[in-house]
């Protein structure tokens, strides 16, 4: 008996042993930072708000969600200087989620030149097509044109939480289900729509429609044209330049100056 | 008082009444059928006789109900008991005996139509049809469809005119045809105008048109079309075991409805010869219509009235043909129910979607 509780206080003192070496480890390992402002665009506050939603947001999707601009001194870049200063950051910093160069993103900022750039690495970049980025630029363009910088980049994080998933990884049911969550409203505004039309289709099914026509009832060879004559009037041209397709430009899988592979799309405001 | 007309059986002297199936008069009893054309009906036969219609024989609606007493009473032959019979009915029967009555007072003179299509559906491939509809109309109130009001399917002679005319017909559209072509760092679109004229002229025969005012028109339109070449010379024998009407809408009074038909159809005809253009719209359509015939005739219809929440809903069966119309009564508790099922099951259906479709 005794040999027994003995036994059993050494488990309870292992126990709390690793739990404390654990915790310690934990608390030890640095913490990334998410958020960086060198052209001072953001408040004390914004900046610690958007700090810990893309912290908590990154966690979330399981890859890290970088907010960058670009100082005054060095900002009017163009799309290609813009897009290699994006990647180089990334690359420098080392980001990607649980490893260097991993899965990540950079959406960096140029107030001078008024353009930013989503910079996409690992799983993001197969994950983002054009029609995605599309979506995301509607997401913030409003927001920054208007000025309101750290809603367009909380509305970034809150694009990528509601839809971003690693496309090369099993999606988890509480993610997929706070996926249709966020979608509630379109669900019940499509359902409601189509079960109104369906039921419409349902009740009109039942009416009949008229099954007779002219020839019904036309005697035979009574049909006589005296007059048939289809005159030409004249015409009149109009002409019209096409539209050439004007993207954000910069878009595309490239590889950057540290050697690694990014996707990237580019906008104005 | 008028006497009225049983067809008895030479045999047993029970009721006959006209078999559709067997295109005969039937006797129940000994089970004897007859040639409804060899059946003495009390009447000389006539020919079918057609009147002219013009538009000085329109008669305003005075004039129209002015003709008869609402109510008529007869005396039934096979069991002398009084039937009372709204001004309209020319054939029913003896609630007392329930004998199958005709009544040949009223078909006299300009009310004894010229000829009639028998009825070709039976009440039993009526009552199937019937229930056939009910199943299609998902809305309907349960007690719609039950028994009790399956029994109340009545065979009707509709009294119809059926009228001959000729149009004669001008029409003025404009057209165009848009081509779209690229060139350069352009694109052209080419609009041709055209100015379309036609004229011309066609004769319709036998446009029904029905002359009970209790029906509605559109309905009784959408009956159609009946086979004319199944049609016989009006005999009283195909009246037995049905309900009968004479008409109360004379061939004048329906003369603009059925001008404004004529008009249609012409329009359609002369439209057809418009082809190979992207847009028409028409300007002008006059049709002038004229030699205007009509023949009185009878037409069967499987009919059932029904009240509901103080409306009156109809099913109408074409007894020769088949075809079915009827607007039916709405259960609005079952539509709600209907919408909020499929409303949940799409809601669940896609919010699955947004769950899996990433």
């Amino acid at each position: 008996m005794r040999m027994k509780m003995k036994s059993i206080g050494l488990l309870v003192c292992w126990s709390l042993l690793l739990t404390v070496m654990g915790s310690a480890s934990v608390s030890a390992a640095p913490l990334k930072t998410y958020v960086y402002d060198p052209a001072g665009l953001l408040t004390a506050a914004e900046q610690e708000t958007l700090e810990e939603k893309a912290q908590a947001v990154s966690k979330l999707v399981c890859a890290d969600l970088v907010i960058l601009t670009v100082p005054e001194a060095q900002g009017g870049m163009s799309v290609s200087a813009l897009e290699a200063y994006a990647d180089d950051f990334y690359d420098d910093h080392a980001f990607g989620y649980q490893q260097a160069h991993g899965d990540g993103m950079v959406f960096c900022l140029d107030l001078t030149a008024r353009r930013y750039h989503f910079s996409t690495s690992g799983a993001v970049e197969d994950y983002f097509t054009e029609g995605r980025f599309a979506d995301l630029d509607d997401a913030v363009v409003s927001s920054l044109s208007e000025g309101r910088y750290a809603d367009a980049f909380s509305a970034y994080l809150s694009y990528m939480e509601e839809n971003y998933y690693n496309p090369h990884e099993h999606v988890p049911l509480a993610r997929r289900f706070a996926h249709a969550c966020a979608r509630l409203p379109i669900i019940i505004a499509f359902s409601f729509g189509g079960s109104a039309l369906i039921t419409w289709l349902l009740v009109r099914r039942s009416k009949t429609r008229a099954t007779v026509n002219a020839d019904t009832y036309l005697s035979q060879g009574t049909f006589s044209l005296n007059d048939c004559h289809d005159y030409y009037i004249g015409q009149f041209t109009t002409r019209t330049p096409i539209a050439r397709a004007t993207g954000g430009g910069g878009a595309g899988h490239h590889t950057s100056g540290g050697g690694f592979s990014h996707g990237g799309h580019s906008g104005s405001f | 008082m008028d006497e009225t007309k049983v067809f008895q059986c030479p045999h047993c002297g029970s009721a006959l009444t006209y078999d559709a199936e067997k295109d005969r008069l039937a006797c129940d009893k000994c089970l004897s059928t007859f040639d409804p054309e060899e059946v003495f009906d009390g009447e000389d036969p006539v020919t079918a006789a057609t009147v002219e219609v013009t538009d000085e024989d329109v008669r305003t609606s005075d004039e129209t109900e002015s003709e008869s007493t609402p109510v008529q009473a007869f005396h039934c032959e096979a069991c002398g008991a009084e039937i009372l019979t709204d001004e309209n009915t020319t054939a029913t029967f003896c609630s007392f005996c329930g004998s199958p009555n005709v009544m040949p007072a009223q078909m006299i003179g300009r009310f004894r139509p010229a000829k009639l299509i028998p009825f070709r559906i039976s009440k039993a491939e009526a009552t199937i049809a019937f229930r056939k509809w009910c199943r299609n109309g998902r809305f309907m109130p349960a007690h719609f469809a039950s028994a009790h009001e399956l029994e109340k399917i009545t065979g009707l002679y509709v009294p119809y005119w059926l009228f001959d005319a000729s149009a004669v017909c001008s029409y003025r559209a404009h057209a165009t045809n848009v081509r779209f072509y690229r060139l350069g760092n352009y694109e052209y679109t080419t609009t041709r105008r055209y100015a379309i004229r036609r004229a011309g002229s066609m004769t319709f025969e036998k446009i029904p048109a029905d002359g009970s005012k209790r029906l509605d028109d559109h309905e009784m339109d959408l009956l159609e079309p009946y086979d004319y070449t199944r049609m016989v010379d009006f005999k009283m024998p195909y009246l037995s075991g049905f309900h009968a009407e004479k008409f109360d809408v004379s061939a004048s009074d329906n003369l603009q409805r059925l001008k404004d038909r004529v008009a249609a159809f012409a329009r359609g005809k002369i439209e057809e010869t418009i082809g190979g253009y992207t847009t028409v719209s028409a300007e002008n359509f006059t049709a002038k219509v004229q030699n205007v015939e009509a023949q009185y005739v009878l037409l069967p219809v499987w009919i059932h009235s029904y009240r509901y929440r103080g409306q009156t809903y109809r099913f109408l069966m074409n007894a020769q043909t088949g075809k079915v119309v009827g607007k039916p009564p709405l259960d609005k508790a079952r539509l709600v129910l209907c919408f909020l099922g499929i409303a949940l099951g799409l809601a669940a259906l896609f919010f699955l979607g947004g769950m899996f479709l990433l």
